[in-house]
């Protein structure tokens, strides 16, 4: 590592948007910095290789910092019944589920709609291509053409497995008259950019319980 | 050292020893996940060792006889009772301690699901399990689009040019108060 006087670009946190940022930036051609209040995690640190990683994924894995005792963790007092956080390279995305939705137009204009708030200084539409660029940098995962959303680019990997679950769930949104669409996940579906495809190790247990 | 004496449960002072603590949480893991012809008891594979494990690591060496005390307290031991006598033992123990009896049920429901013969069980059963699923992952089909995608047409989206402020001036938003919602519920 580099001792940095001076950089071009200095990022505080390395989380999601903090890394892609940094990638971005960085393959610009600018001298990127980014802080970290914690250490790098990496692929063998995971649970995921002991028997008892469920276990470890409530405690020391868990995805609320008030229920771990990391050395990089320290508690955050709140009103909310799960605090998801992880101090270190890659912030949160350590441990949260990785559902992508992107924010619905109408969030940046509740001003207009309710006038009970102000609305945002941008829209969709001018946040949309910055989106778009993210998916492909990610590999995000779903479908388009979703007629509750505006238009996009398909996402660069499809949708992830259609399970018995997501089909019973589907099933009983139809017969409420519910709206309901593949979600947009940063878990790719198929090989992208190197990094292999979701194995499904997740899916195919929940699809088991719904067969029962 | 220290920490190691600091995590070593003390159950001499409720005046139940060592032994006969083993046996009543073992005997609270029988009643909790019993087993049958093809699943094997909790307390056959050993689950009580895990919960007293996990049970010293997440709660500290007071919740060791903490347990103990409320367990006699609902009517333990078990091992003079009928099947009938012991469901109602820990019934009484789930009312009067439910944030405890929770953390039991769930601890020991997850140590019962890491043990390598209960997934044996769920493979027999036709369902493939593994313990360790991450690294291999599980077969699954691909989203069909001819099968999968939504055909509903539910939903619409309004471009933000077409959006008109809405007029809030009779609202009188500056006087009316709800407790309805917010902080203030």
């Amino acid at each position: 590592m580099k001792n940095h006087d001076e950089c071009d670009v200095l990022i505080i946190g390395a989380g999601a948007t903090g890394a892609l940022a940094a990638a971005v930036l960085a393959k610009a051609g600018l001298d990127v910095v980014c802080l970290e209040q914690g250490g790098w995690v990496e692929p063998n640190d995971h649970p995921h290789y002991s028997s008892d990683w469920t276990w470890q994924r409530r405690t020391n894995w868990s995805p609320d910092v008030n229920k771990r005792r990391r050395p990089d963790d320290y508690p955050v007092e709140t009103n909310s019944s799960q605090v998801l956080m992880w101090n270190g390279v890659g912030g949160s995305t350590n441990v949260y589920g990785a559902i992508w939705p992107r924010y619905r137009p109408s969030d940046f204009r509740k001003g207009d709609e309710h006038g009970l708030q102000p609305n945002w200084p941008i829209s969709y539409e001018e946040l949309a291509p910055f989106y778009e660029q993210a998916d492909r940098l990610i590999g995000t995962s779903g479908l388009a053409g979703d007629p509750a959303m505006p238009p996009r680019d398909p996402c660069p990997t499809g949708p992830l497995p259609f399970t018995k679950a997501a089909e019973r769930l589907a099933m009983t949104f139809d017969h409420l008259g519910w709206h309901w669409w593949p979600a947009e996940a940063a878990v790719i579906s198929e090989n992208y950019d190197g990094r292999p495809g979701c194995n499904g190790w997740n899916l195919q247990w929940l699809s088991a319980r719904f067969d029962e | 050292m220290a920490s190691e004496l600091e995590t070593t449960p003390d159950v001499g002072d409720i005046g139940i020893t060592p032994a006969a603590s083993c046996a009543l949480l073992a005997d609270l893991i029988d009643v909790l996940l019993p087993g049958d012809e093809s699943w094997p008891p909790a307390r056959v594979v050993g689950v009580q060792a895990f919960v007293a494990v996990r049970l010293l690591e997440e709660r500290g060496k007071e919740a060791f006889p903490r347990l103990m005390t409320a367990l006699i307290h609902a009517g333990g031991p078990f091992d003079v009772l009928d099947e009938p006598a012991r469901i109602g033992v820990v019934e009484r123990f789930e009312r009067e301690e439910p944030e405890m009896f929770g953390w039991l049920r769930d601890t020991a429901y997850i140590a019962y699901y890491e043990n390598p013969f209960v997934g044996e069980v769920i493979n027999a059963k036709g369902h493939r399990y593994e313990l360790r699923p991450h690294a291999k992952g599980y077969p699954l089909p691909r989203f069909d689009p001819a099968c999968h995608k939504p055909h509903h047409g539910r939903g619409r989206c309004t471009p933000t040019e077409q959006v008109r402020p809405v007029d809030t001036s009779k609202l009188d938003l500056e006087n009316n108060r709800t407790r309805r919602w917010g902080l203030e519920r």
